[in-house]
């Protein structure tokens, strides 16, 4: 008779009169489950109410308490001095002074209860990385639980080996060859599993421990990348590397480089009347209409195509070096805001009247005619700098706050007629006519405003600038106008009629931008501008307008920062004849501690100097080009001088909304220092990280209690909890303890056992998830079969079906199915390069591809087929690389080697899949070698602690001279007063 | 290099075993060695900090450290100033990880945490922390096990008749194995024949060699195991197959014996009277082998006078005492069994016996449809019934080794009730060759209260079927 205790919550309880003895239970091994997950718990047993226990208990005595069931206390128990429990006890009830209790074995909180709806995206593990060269670093580095491994997710970025008209060729998918572009980003890291799941526990604050780290298979297994389909991970672009470029450099518009481009919206515009013989005969000619523009066409330079000189490195910048088909691009690595200080000085070397084909209205009408041009930096020979993203055919030009027309469309003539030949006024926005005025473009109206307002209006006549008196004065009562549907919109409709009741005073004529302001630049005219500089109208700085485009046409929301004053809203007074302008909130925008943006230039020597500093919203793989961009001649160019500095930050993925809402950025993100409320200028600090986040590589759909969840079923990995330790062990009761067994032969006779048979079901399989469409299932059928109509029965499905029982009533299975995928691996052509670039040899990568078929067979279109990628496929699992023997270079300006790491199939002779006719997680990790031969022995017998707690860990029963397994010890009585009967299957 | 016992007896010949004694092959190999042990010595104290956690793995098990005493549970310790304790916090915590106390005694002495393996054997133990190394230091040794057989199947090939049977297997943990081969050759056994059986082990040894590891051979037989009887016998001379020869007796004039030989053999018997005088005698050459049952009357005569029946197989002798007075009566019921060695026993039971009826019936109810059409209607019938005779027999005065008789008796599976009949010679109930089974339900030898060492015994039985 041994004397027991219980200590709950560290407090002994009282065991008096009613204690009715504990029974414990412990299901140590079940043969028939692919797991063999421990259970021990109790029978229910009573503790007295005492003034000591009630207070050990919470008062659960007490009606009025509440949740006095739902508390678990940490227990242990004591056999006589011996530790033969500890885990927890629960309360069931309590009726007649006394409290019936169980005993239960330590148990995470179920991990939904831990993560809530945190998803693996969410968790934090941030790591240095600048590229290459951590790439390089972390995959030689064999302690690092990350690693950057060569893995095919689609067909690998390749350059065409030549081009038609019909298109590229490709060398094939399956080769690797000098075709192929690679980026630090065609490296996405792997994770350690186990190392995952600690991460994630230790997240929230938890301590992470168990076997299953220390064995060496499963602390190896690295998962594949796995998103959701719309979901793009971040790099740490806080670290210049990757998130900064800082470029100078000088150039030339002399080159032959450029190309020529026709304007959506061109200039001077030669609006006069045409003479053209009168059809009606009574005189010989009548005046046409008829309208050309001289400024029709630009030729463009791709600046960055000269001497640039990178301050730093950064992977942001792909500049064309040797016989490298590079672009000299800047690709942009992620959404967010980008931080853009452009500065451009330079001046027109044409200072010599130069003879151009012009549109002229002649006598003999409109005709084009070689006329003298002379060199005018501001008007006749411009310059304009722009920065625009995925150029197209589609550049516009900045232009600036008016319009000119020429009316015979020279220059050179003062006075067309009666009239002046040249005529300038404000636009209502860039590239748009005031209300009423004649549209500037080879469209019609652009904008919804335009029709309404000629509509309404039905003011003709142009305003010329220079005979307006200008008055300023602030009107604040307009917000935003003119994005489509939205309130502005409304709003201005709304005022629109209010003016309409007061139209016999004055007309609104439209906004305007005042020269020498910085000018909001409506998407609707180029959606590719991003910001720039242009000479014309005595210099304009531009940025891409904040919000909507004024026009309905276009729908697309741009963002940014600039420092904008507003525009000005012109009205008109017919009594007066007057013009004025108000100052208005329209358009306004701020960038604190931005340097002022302009340009200024010279029409006397065609000098210029200029900046222009904004912050801009980019999207991931926006290809920005720094264009030189001078009005083309009819093939007559001249030539400018340019020293330019190019400076771009990524700074942050939040919104302008959130950036302007005096929050500094929280979580893992870098904190912006400053005062609260927090402004962001200028100067404020990049928001991205310096450190990758890892996490960002993990899918920001899983939820992370279910991919825990779902890693331990894979391995079969037990998970439980003490305190603030999470225990993850592989489940060790498939392997008991050969090396020590309990001595039972001397506590009971062989004879007395019942002997019974196991009841194994009829089959038993651990499957992955297998996507059919898969290229690499579709790899494993044979040739023979792949055309059967069920061919993907002749696949590798990467499990087997292990067959146990062929007794026709047994018609119970046991298959478990884990989300996660079998690897398949392909056999990548590797070809080698001698110094003449010719092909010297050819070796083999084997790795894991994850990309559906159709995109992967040779049939398919390449180009189609990398517009594809396998990130969101389900995820699978390999060995961490071990070593190297091949590299490649990096196709960035730095030309980067990239040591080629590729995950290993097999590690210790183990393979990640579910066969039996290999070593395998299956055999390795599973039930799954059942003992068919062998039965169940119940047997009682008086167990003493020490026994029982061997027992209960696995250790051997020796009973009837040989070794048993213990599957379950049931009634076991810490007190020796009850016999505990064991279950015990013969070891065969 | 294995040993091979049988019953503890290396190499036993001519051994006849009993299918309800345990008989037990041995495998028995001095396998030594030394156990893992893992040695885990605080030299002194690190200082914790919550920034970093020390742990120790054993095994994959790892225990850490906490930094407060509250904390120090389960599998964590605390790092104290004095090491002492600092061992004594790892113990604890190391003992309550489930796979390590069940491979390990896991204690302290000083400031030494001392984990030795429960059993010696080929433990290839691993262990590692991450406290400094001058501050905790580990050692650890595998252990080692010099064996053939250790933890290998053993393989036991049963023959019986010459014919193979079934192979047991059982894996060999510790220095020997142990098969009981009753169960397996039981049902090959029977009254009144000796059943030859072989038995060979093998296994495949820790080095992938088959190893003979010998063979065993005798003869089975029904038997049980009773107090002080043998649990085997060897057949290499004549013997009568009696259990206890202490306090034999007759009544009626037939003997009832079996005799063990390996040859035939000389059975005899003689009637002496209370001097010494022969009576009545015979001697007889028995040529038959193995298990011999003997059946044969003695005169009546002589029993009448005589007060002992000597009788002998070979120069194995046996003394059975008539009971007197001797009636010769009918009144005398003898019972039959087959002893502890399969051989026949038997007592005459000479007191007043009786007998008892009873019955049970079961029952079952028809519908009340029938009532008013059947004259006969019944509703309740009998679906059967089932009567059962009990008889009881008691005996005469017994001594104490008389009464120990009834040990065998009491154990026996195989009972019988000798048949009488009526001899028109003798004019009165002669015992015959014929038995009845019968089911003893009950047996009890009661000391006679009045005068000690004096015993009564009663047997109730039933007959196995009521024809």
């Amino acid at each position: 008779m041994r004397d027991i205790s219980i200590y709950c919550d560290g407090r002994l309880l009282e065991l008096g009169t009613g204690f009715t003895g504990i029974r414990m239970n412990n299901q140590v091994f079940d043969p028939t489950s692919l797991r063999g997950k421990q259970a021990e718990y109790s029978f229910t047993f009573n503790v007295p109410s005492t003034r000591e226990n009630n207070i050990t208990f919470g008062f659960a005595n007490v009606p009025a308490q509440t949740s006095k069931f739902r508390r678990r206390f940490d227990a242990q128990v004591y056999a006589s001095g011996t530790l033969i429990f500890e885990g927890s006890l629960v309360l069931k009830s309590y009726k007649d002074g006394q409290y019936s209790c169980n005993l239960v074995s330590v148990k995470v909180w179920s991990n939904e209860d831990i993560f809530g709806e945190a998803v693996l995206a969410d968790i934090p593990w941030e790591v240095d990385f600048s590229g290459a060269p951590t790439i390089n670093e972390v995959n030689a580095d064999p302690t690092k639980k990350y690693a950057f491994p060569l893995i095919c997710y689609g067909a690998f970025s390749k350059q065409p080996y030549e081009k038609d008209d019909v298109g590229g060729y490709y060398t094939p998918k399956s080769t690797i060859d000098k075709w192929n572009q690679f980026w630090y980003e065609s490296f996405y890291p792997s994770m350690n599993v186990l190392e995952t799941v600690k991460k994630a526990y230790e997240w929230k604050g938890y301590q992470v421990g168990g076997t299953a780290f220390q064995d060496p298979v499963l602390s190896n297994i690295y998962a594949s990348c796995k998103l959701s389909s719309e979901q793009v991970p971040q790099y740490n672009l806080g670290n210049p590397k990757l998130g900064r470029l800082r470029l100078a450099g000088t150039t030339a518009t002399s080159s032959n480089t450029f190309i020529t481009q026709d304007l959506s919206f061109p200039y001077y515009k030669v609006n006069g009347w045409n003479l053209v013989p009168n059809p009606t005969g009574q005189s010989d000619y009548h005046l046409e209409s008829n309208i050309k523009y001289n400024f029709n066409a630009v030729n463009i330079w791709n600046i960055l195509d000269n001497s640039t000189v990178m301050q730093g490195e950064s992977y942001m910048f792909d500049p064309k070096t040797g016989d490298r088909d590079s672009e000299n691009v800047i690709v942009i690595p992620a959404d967010g805001f980008y931080r853009i200080y452009l500065t451009v000085q330079g001046g027109c070397t044409q200072t010599e009247n130069f003879r151009a084909t012009q549109w002229k209205i002649t006598d003999d009408g409109m005709q084009e005619v070689s006329m003298s041009i002379t060199p005018n930096v501001k008007e006749s020979t411009p310059i304009e700098i722009q920065l625009v993203r995925n150029y197209d055919g589609n550049l516009e030009l900045i232009k600036g706050c008016q319009n000119v027309k020429y009316l015979d469309g020279d220059p050179s003539v003062l006075t067309y007629h009666t009239k002046n030949n040249r005529e300038t006024w404000f636009t209502c926005f860039p590239h748009q006519q005031l209300y009423g005025a004649e549209a500037p473009t080879v469209t019609s109206s652009i904008t919804d405003a335009d029709t309404t307002s000629n509509a309404r209006r039905g003011v003709g006549s142009t305003v010329d600038i220079t005979s307006s008196d200008v008055s300023e004065s602030t009107n604040t009562g307009r917000g935003n106008g003119g994005r489509r549907g939205s309130t502005g919109r409304e709003n201005e409709r709304t005022s629109a009629t209010s003016r309409t009741e007061v139209r016999s005073g004055t007309d609104t004529i439209g906004y305007v931008n005042q020269p020498g302001s910085l000018m909001p630049y409506d998407p609707v005219v180029s959606p590719i501008f991003i910001c720039g500089l242009s000479s014309m109208n005595d210099g304009t700085a531009a940025v891409i307008k904040d919000g909507y485009s004024w026009s309905k046409g276009n729908s697309d929301k741009n963002e940014s920062f600039s420092a904008q004053n507003g525009l000005k809203l012109m009205t008109y007074d017919r009594q007066t004849q007057t013009t004025s302008t108000t100052q208005t909130e329209f358009c306004r925008d701020e960038y604190p501690e931005a340097p002022s943006s302009y340009l200024t230039c010279s029409s006397f020597n065609g000098r210029f100097v200029g900046r222009v500093a904004c912050c801009v919203w980019l999207n991931r793989n926006d290809v920005l080009e720094l264009l030189a961009v001078q009005r083309d001649y009819n093939g007559k160019k001249y030539t400018c001088n340019i020293s330019y500095t190019l400076d771009i930050m990524a700074v942050s993925e939040r919104h302008k909304e959130a950036l302007k809402s005096g929050v500094p950025s929280s979580g893992g993100r870098r904190r912006a220092p400053g005062v609260n409320p927090y402004t962001f200028t200028f100067n404020s600090p990049s928001e991205f990280p310096e450190k990758l986040n890892l996490g960002n590589f993990m899918s920001d759909e899983t939820k992370v209690s279910d991919w825990i969840d779902n890693v331990c079923r894979a391995f079969n990995i037990t998970t439980t909890q003490s305190g603030n330790l999470i225990q993850l062990d592989k489940t060790t009761s498939t392997r008991p303890l050969d090396y020590s067994a309990v001595e039972l032969d001397g506590k009971c006779d062989a004879n007395d056992a019942e002997l019974s048979v196991i009841d194994y079901p009829s089959e038993m399989s651990v499957r992955w998830t297998i996507n059919k469409d898969e290229w690499g299932f579709e790899n494993t059928v044979p040739q023979e079969h792949i055309n059967d109509n069920d061919w993907y029965e002749w696949g590798d499905s990467g499990y087997t079906v292990i067959k146990l029982n062929d007794d026709s009533y047994t018609t119970s299975t046991l298959n478990e199915t884990v989300p996660f995928s079998y690897t398949y691996w392909q056999d990548f052509s590797f070809e080698e390069y001698d110094q003449q670039g010719v092909v010297s040899g050819v070796s083999h990568i084997l790795t894991p591809v994850i990309e559906l078929s159709q995109y992967m067979c040779e049939g398919y279109g390449y180009e189609e087929a990398m517009e594809h990628d396998g990130y969101s496929l389900s995820q699978r699992f390999f060995y961490r690389p071990t070593g190297t023997t091949k590299s490649v270079q990096l196709f960035d300006h730095m030309h980067e080697t990239v040591n080629l790491y590729v995950p290993e199939r097999v590690y210790g002779e183990v393979n990640i899949s579910y066969k039996d006719s290999e070593k395998s997680l299956l055999t390795e990790y599973f039930n799954m070698m059942p003992m068919l031969d062998s039965n169940y022995a119940k047997i009682e017998v008086y167990l003493n602690p020490d026994e029982y707690i061997q027992l209960r860990g696995g250790a051997l029963a020796h009973f009837d001279s040989d070794l048993y397994y213990t599957c379950q010890i049931s009634g076991f009585d810490p007190t020796g007063r009850n016999l505990t009967t064991l279950t015990l299957m013969k070891k065969t | 290099m294995a040993d091979l016992m049988f019953n503890n007896i290396v190499s036993p010949q001519s051994i006849v075993i009993f299918d309800g004694v345990p008989n037990i092959i041995n495998v028995n190999e001095e396998s030594y060695g030394s156990n893992a042990v893992v040695q885990i010595t605080v030299n002194q104290t690190p200082t914790a900090t919550a920034d970093g956690q020390y742990s120790i793995t054993v095994m994959g098990e790892t225990i850490t450290n906490v930094l407060s005493q509250e904390n120090e549970n389960g599998k964590r310790f605390k790092l104290y100033g004095d090491i002492d304790s600092t061992a004594l916090s790892i113990s604890s915590a190391l003992r309550n990880c489930q796979r390590l106390i069940s491979l390990f005694k896991i204690y302290t002495t000083g400031n030494t945490v001392v984990m030795s393996a429960r059993a010696i054997g080929m433990l290839n133990v691993s262990a590692s922390s991450n406290i400094p190394n001058n501050a905790v230091s580990i050692s650890v040794s595998d252990g080692i096990i010099y064996s053939q057989l250790y933890g290998q199947k053993i393989n036991l090939d049963l023959s019986v008749d010459g014919e193979y049977v079934t192979t047991l297997e059982k894996r060999m943990y510790g220095n020997d194995c142990s098969f009981d081969i009753s169960q397996a050759l039981s049902p090959y056994a029977k009254y009144g024949r000796l059943t030859p059986f072989y038995a060979t082990l093998k296994a495949i040894d820790t080095s992938g060699v088959l190893a003979e590891l010998g063979e065993v051979d005798g003869s089975i037989t029904p038997g049980y195991m009773l107090k002080g009887s043998n649990p085997y016998l060897y057949n290499t001379d004549p013997q009568l197959l009696l259990g206890s020869k202490e306090g034999l007796t007759i009544y009626g004039n037939v003997m009832e014996v079996s005799v063990l030989s390996p040859n035939g053999f000389q059975f005899s018997y003689e009637v002496l009277a209370p001097d010494g005088t022969v009576l009545n005698s015979s001697t007889e050459s028995i040529s038959s082998y193995g298990i011999t049952d003997m059946f044969f009357w003695i005169s009546q005569n002589a029993m009448l006078s005589g007060s002992v029946v000597n009788i002998s197989a070979g120069t194995d002798t046996a003394t059975f005492r008539i009971i007197k007075p001797l009636k010769a009566a009918e009144d005398f019921e003898r019972v039959v069994w087959r002893n502890e060695y399969g051989g026949f026993s038997f007592f005459d039971f000479t007191g007043k016996d009786s007998q008892t009826f009873g019955m049970s019936k079961s029952l079952y109810n028809k519908s009340w449809f029938d009532f008013y059409t059947n004259s006969s209607f019944e509703h309740e019938k009998m679906r059967d019934n089932d009567t059962r005779t009990e008889f009881t027999l008691r005996s005469h005065l017994l001594t104490q080794d008389e009464a120990n008789q009834f040990r065998s008796l009491s154990r026996a599976s195989s009972v019988w009730l000798v048949k009488k009949e009526w001899d028109e010679i003798t004019e009165q109930m002669e015992m015959t060759t014929a038995r009845r089974h019968i089911i003893v339900t009950g047996l009890d030898v009661v000391e006679n209260d009045t005068y000690p060492n004096v015993f009564t015994a009663t047997l109730k039985f039933k007959l196995s079927s009521e024809s």
